[in-house]
């Protein structure tokens, strides 16, 4: 489907060619086990270590080590919370997570509240964004850790890392944070931030799927949650998934400022049309993801996806981890959104590589479908 | 025995091979010819791996010396 207009951008994305380049370069030419300990592990270890340096150097970890190559953003929130609840259990039983987090964060929690820790959900505003004071009182003795998301897969709204990891930290807590969306649309450095724990995919940033990475803050203790080997500093036995790993340092090197301020201005215009034409826009529109529109209207949001779809546009209802159930956005309804708000929501995602003509016509057909009545 | 101070050192100790090697290899590539990495490793495996696996790399190594502790002390010039 040469034609086709990918708006799904935060369910996954294309591959950026130099992420390709790499992978296909190693795939043909190089056979090693980065665990083997001949020249030929030795030259894969010696990719993966530049791919873990790079990316350390992307995220402003102080040293290499603190980053831990996983399957995926899932995988790596699942690795924090039961990692470091299982680790630290002689401290504490509780933890808080807000209530517009990733499944994967989520269905964590419910885990380890079947292993006898206690999870609080904190709520948030009508735009998105943790709610600071129930955020601050849900703090007590024994809490072991907060995990909130820099940006929401679903609205885009992004919280304030800082003043969230600061609240976390003078009570004693450690602060994770579901940075899979906003890697490569927002510049961070955890030299900077207070944040032990921070989770990442490569496929949300035009690297492949199959690979993702946790930051663990030199101290931040974790138990593994798969054994058989001392790979990933014990964290992760398996393999080393030495291409995944290169091509996801070569997308997030390849992603560029100037593509942000252009998917800005693509987003806002986007925006600015919608509400012209008399949609709703849901989250926060000062501190919101470059590629992301929520929208909502007066009417079925799976029909309008269907209707798109049919044309070759493609748009989401949700996340993708849930658009396939019949379960409404739990992200719209923790904003207090009505039930037809969210019934009638779609989710637009743009990339670097979306351009102005696609949202032309992603918009017109949006407005076909309004007038053949099936909003 | 290498009387030159370090100019950079790197404590690998308890770091796998070939992971230690490959971070030694990676700081001596970005460092000036001539210049001394100094690098801790264990005893065991990494001794028996990491000079041979430098030295492939084309660097070479100016002091190896055993700590009372056990682990090794290697120089080696960039």
């Amino acid at each position: 489907m040469t034609d086709a207009i990918y708006l799904d951008n935060a369910s996954t994305t294309a591959l950026d060619p130099k992420a390709l380049a790499v992978m296909e370069a190693q795939w043909r030419g190089k056979v090693g086990n980065a665990s083997s300990i001949h020249a030929a592990g030795l030259n894969a270890a010696l990719e993966l270590e530049k791919a873990r340096a790079a990316l350390a150097g992307k995220v402003g970890a102080a040293n290499p080590d603190e980053i831990v190559f996983t399957a995926g953003g899932s995988e790596s929130n699942s690795l924090a919370l039961l990692g470091y609840c299982r680790a630290n259990k002689d401290k504490g039983r509780h933890l808080i997570v807000s209530a517009v987090e990733h499944p994967s964060v989520l269905e964590t929690a419910r885990q380890l509240g079947r292993e006898g820790f206690e999870a609080s959900v904190c709520g948030v505003d009508s735009l998105g964004r943790v709610d600071q004071k129930e955020f601050e009182s849900l703090f007590r003795s024994g809490t072991l850790l907060a995990s909130v998301m820099h940006a929401n897969n679903e609205v885009g709204t992004m919280n304030d890392l800082r003043l969230l990891g600061d609240i976390a930290h003078a009570r004693g807590a450690v602060f994770h944070t579901d940075a899979v969306q906003s890697l490569g649309k927002e510049s961070f450095s955890f030299r900077e931030l207070p944040v032990d724990l921070a989770s990442f995919s490569a496929h949300k940033l035009h690297g492949p799927r199959g690979i993702g990475a946790l930051y663990v803050r030199a101290g931040t203790k974790l138990e593994p949650l798969t054994f058989g080997g001392g790979h990933e500093r014990g964290l992760r036995p398996g393999t080393s998934n030495v291409e995944g790993a290169m091509g996801f340092a070569a997308a997030a090197a390849a992603s560029q400022e100037s593509e942000l301020a252009r998917m800005r201005e693509l987003r806002d215009g986007l925006i600015a049309r919608l509400k012209h034409e008399g949609f709703q826009v849901n989250g926060c529109l000062e501190r919101r993801l470059c590629n992301n529109v929520n929208l909502s209207f007066p009417g079925n949001g799976k029909k309008a996806q269907a209707f798109l779809s049919k044309r070759g546009i493609f748009v989401s209802t949700g996340s993708a981890c849930q658009s396939n159930k019949n379960t409404p956005s739990h992200v719209l309804v923790a904003m207090g959104l009505s039930a037809q708000e969210v019934h009638g929501s779609l989710r637009v995602t743009l990339s670097k590589f979306t351009v102005q003509r696609e949202l032309d016509v992603f918009m017109d057909t949006l407005l076909e479908f309004a007038k053949v009545g099936e909003l | 025995m290498s009387e030159k101070a370090p100019d950079e050192t790197m404590d690998l100790r308890g770091v796998p091979c070939p992971v230690n090697a490959a971070r030694a290899i990676m700081q001596l590539a970005l460092m000036d010819t001539g210049q001394v990495l100094e690098i801790l490793i264990d005893d065991g495996e990494p001794i028996e791996n990491v000079p041979e696996s430098v030295e492939s790399a084309d660097y070479r190594i100016l002091l190896r010396t055993q700590e009372p502790e056990g682990h090794w002390r290697l120089r080696i010039s960039a």
